[in-house]
């Protein structure tokens, strides 16, 4: 996604470590993407905003171990990603169902904000391993190959989350709105 | 077909496009990472002063900032140490704690076998007084009786 790139830092035993004067940096570079990934995961404004605090508390005790500014993109999607699925299953009750999401009146322009918000709901009422795929996708214009990687799944696994995932929500949005919309 | 699956994934991105976190974010953030627990620095630890050089800087500008990260830095270093070092000190204290329960259970087994000797020679010694007295009372019958 075009991340400009962070400082990284020569140790004397000539391993390459992002620079923990960056923190603050980091931060302010990445909160819109750790942000984004759990308030499309999470749909609740300051449930996603603690989430991604904890991430970046985390980030902070764990940089020394990471190696460069790439290093720390991924391990900030993998653990905002891991974070997000986990905190989905400690409230499955609060899970919304895919026929439980409310019909929005027909509306066939394309980029309409009903479609978007519509789509949006059912995104997150996706089962957490599809919607952190398809989040990953289609936010952070991962490939199959690396969001297997980031969220430690075989790829064929990937590939048949997305294919389901993207089969419902054609499926969904076509009842409700017409073949036009998609 | 291929239009409307186009449609889609563009909807898609469009839907799921990345948004800023409310204002102030980020100084939320760096408030929560100052406010963890920091150990005590006014007593050097036994490897020194620890090494602080990395976590200066951290936040960009304010010596006070700057102190919390080399604080922050000491306390890494340090923790690890005075955690191991109560562990230690709590392990010494069940094993002394044992040993003296164990000493005190030998001890009182001790005396109690102490008494029971002492108390088996007291019988033994007054059954044997009074075998002494009854020898003495048949020596001292004949003596009377040619006497007589």
């Amino acid at each position: 996604m075009g991340e400009p790139a962070a400082a990284a830092v020569d140790l004397d035993d000539g391993a390459e470590r992002v620079a923990p004067g960056d923190f603050a940096a980091i931060v302010r570079r990445q909160q819109g993407m750790v942000f984004s990934i759990a308030l499309h995961f999470l749909r609740d404004r300051p449930a996603a905003e603690e989430l991604a605090q904890d991430v970046f508390l985390e980030l902070y005790r764990h940089l020394d171990s990471l190696k460069s500014p790439e290093h720390v993109t991924f391990w900030l999607r993998k653990v905002t990603s891991r974070r997000c699925i986990d905190y989905t299953r400690r409230r499955k009750w609060s899970q919304v169902s895919l026929d439980d999401v409310p019909e929005l009146a027909a509306a066939t322009t394309a980029r309409d904000p009903l479609l978007q918000r519509m789509l949006g709901h059912l995104v997150a009422s996706l089962p957490a391993a599809a919607r952190a795929v398809v989040i990953l996708r289609y936010q952070e214009d991962l490939t199959p190959t690396e969001i297997a990687e980031v969220l430690a799944m075989p790829i064929a696994t990937v590939k048949s989350h997305l294919q389901r995932s993207l089969a419902m929500l054609r499926e969904k949005v076509t009842r409700v709105m017409g073949d036009a919309a998609v | 077909m291929t239009e409307r699956i186009k449609n889609l994934h563009d909807e898609l991105r469009n839907t799921l496009h990345r948004e800023e976190p409310p204002a102030g974010f980020a100084e939320r953030v760096l408030n929560r990472v100052a406010e963890q627990p920091v150990a005590g620095r006014s007593t050097p630890g036994p490897f020194g002063s620890g090494v602080t050089g990395r976590s200066e800087g951290l936040f960009i500008g304010g010596s006070k900032g700057r102190a919390d990260a080399v604080a922050r830095g000491e306390a890494r270093f340090k923790l690890p140490f005075i955690q191991w070092a109560a562990a230690a000190a709590l392990v010494a204290a069940v094993a002394g704690g044992f040993e003296y329960i164990a000493k005190q259970e030998q001890r009182a087994e001790g005396e109690a076998a102490r008494e029971r000797v002492v108390l088996a020679l007291h019988i033994a010694g007054s059954k044997l007084q009074l075998v002494q007295t009854k020898i003495n009372r048949l020596h001292e019958q004949p003596e009377k009786n040619s006497n007589q």
